[in-house]
């Protein structure tokens, strides 16, 4: 399948999905004019990844410097998303990447952590 | 007029507004304004943190005047065609505090339903509003919620007081509705 790359703007962020080395990177900010028409292709193409990819070990790379509430809501879903594929037995892991300086993006990582039961979530100091 | 406005910045430098939007918002004047405030607190050497929280919270409010104002000027637009709600938002400190407010207008039917939804997560304490937040960002949105209605709940969770909110007349069907938060 085709990988997904959508440039960085001042208000959305850098997305870049491979879908043969099977990393998947969200880098930057988040705060889009229209949360759900800027997250849509991104939910289709994950949903479609996620619907063939078998036994790889599938890597999630999420660096946000800040995201606002409704960003938040997307992560959620996201996260819940690649939680039942692991429910399902795939082999996901996803890597909260955050800066030392940035103790709002440690305490969201522990948040979203929390959260979430099955899909392994770990939090990476840059 | 050329007085008005004299008066105006007297007023704000001694309150200490160092920010203040009046006029139609869209999101272009929320990027960019963001980025002034951004700046003025890199430049003010503000603790990361607090320079987050205040950033946070005028997004917040910012998109809650797009998503929610009304129009200040009279349209026969249909209503879901492209709006400009107008709404004022304003920064300052006084040295130890950062207080940011909004104004906008809003229909007088929604105040009953705001007063109690801003009472009901004003009076929650810390550990509660972090629970209450995670159950709303799991849950699927309100029909009339346009965000994710997360957005007062972020703001009460970031604010180092209570939320301060009023609601003046303008006439029969509109109120300007305020919104304070402090850090």
């Amino acid at each position: 399948m085709n990988n997904l790359e959508i440039h960085r703007t001042k208000t959305t962020p850098e997305i870049n999905f491979n879908s043969s080395a099977n990393i998947l990177y969200i880098k930057g900010e988040s705060f889009p004019e229209n949360t759900s028409e800027f997250y849509a292709p991104v939910f289709e193409w994950i949903e479609h990844y996620l619907s063939i990819v078998t036994d790889q070990s599938v890597v999630v790379n999420i660096e946000l410097i800040y995201f606002n509430s409704s960003s938040s809501k997307v992560l959620m879903d996201l996260f819940d998303l690649l939680e039942e594929s692991v429910d399902d037995g795939k082999d996901i892991i996803v890597n909260w990447r955050y800066d030392e300086d940035n103790e709002m993006a440690v305490e969201y990582g522990e948040d979203f952590m929390e959260d979430l039961e099955s899909l392994p979530f770990h939090l990476v100091k840059i | 007029m050329v007085d008005d406005l004299f008066r105006f910045t007297c007023q704000f430098a001694r309150k200490g507004v160092f920010l203040c939007y009046s006029g139609p918002t869209t999101h272009d004047i929320l990027v960019s304004t963001g980025n002034t405030l951004r700046h003025y607190l890199q430049t003010n050497n503000i603790s990361k943190k607090q320079q987050f929280c205040i950033f946070s919270i005028y997004v917040e409010l910012f998109e809650n005047i797009i998503r929610y104002g009304i129009d200040c000027l009279p349209s026969n637009q249909d209503i879901n065609s492209r709006r400009n709600p107008y709404g004022i938002i304003s920064v300052s400190t006084d040295d130890n505090h950062f207080i940011i407010e909004s104004g906008n207008i809003i229909s007088s039917k929604q105040e009953s339903k705001l007063r109690q939804y801003l009472s009901h997560i004003n009076s929650m304490d810390q550990q509660t509003i972090k629970d209450f937040y995670r159950e709303k960002r799991k849950s699927t949105c309100d029909p009339d919620c346009k965000g994710a209605g997360l957005g007062l709940i972020e703001i009460v969770k970031k604010s180092s007081t209570p939320i301060k909110f009023s609601f003046e007349r303008i006439d029969d069907n509109f109120l300007f509705y305020i919104l304070t938060a402090v850090i």
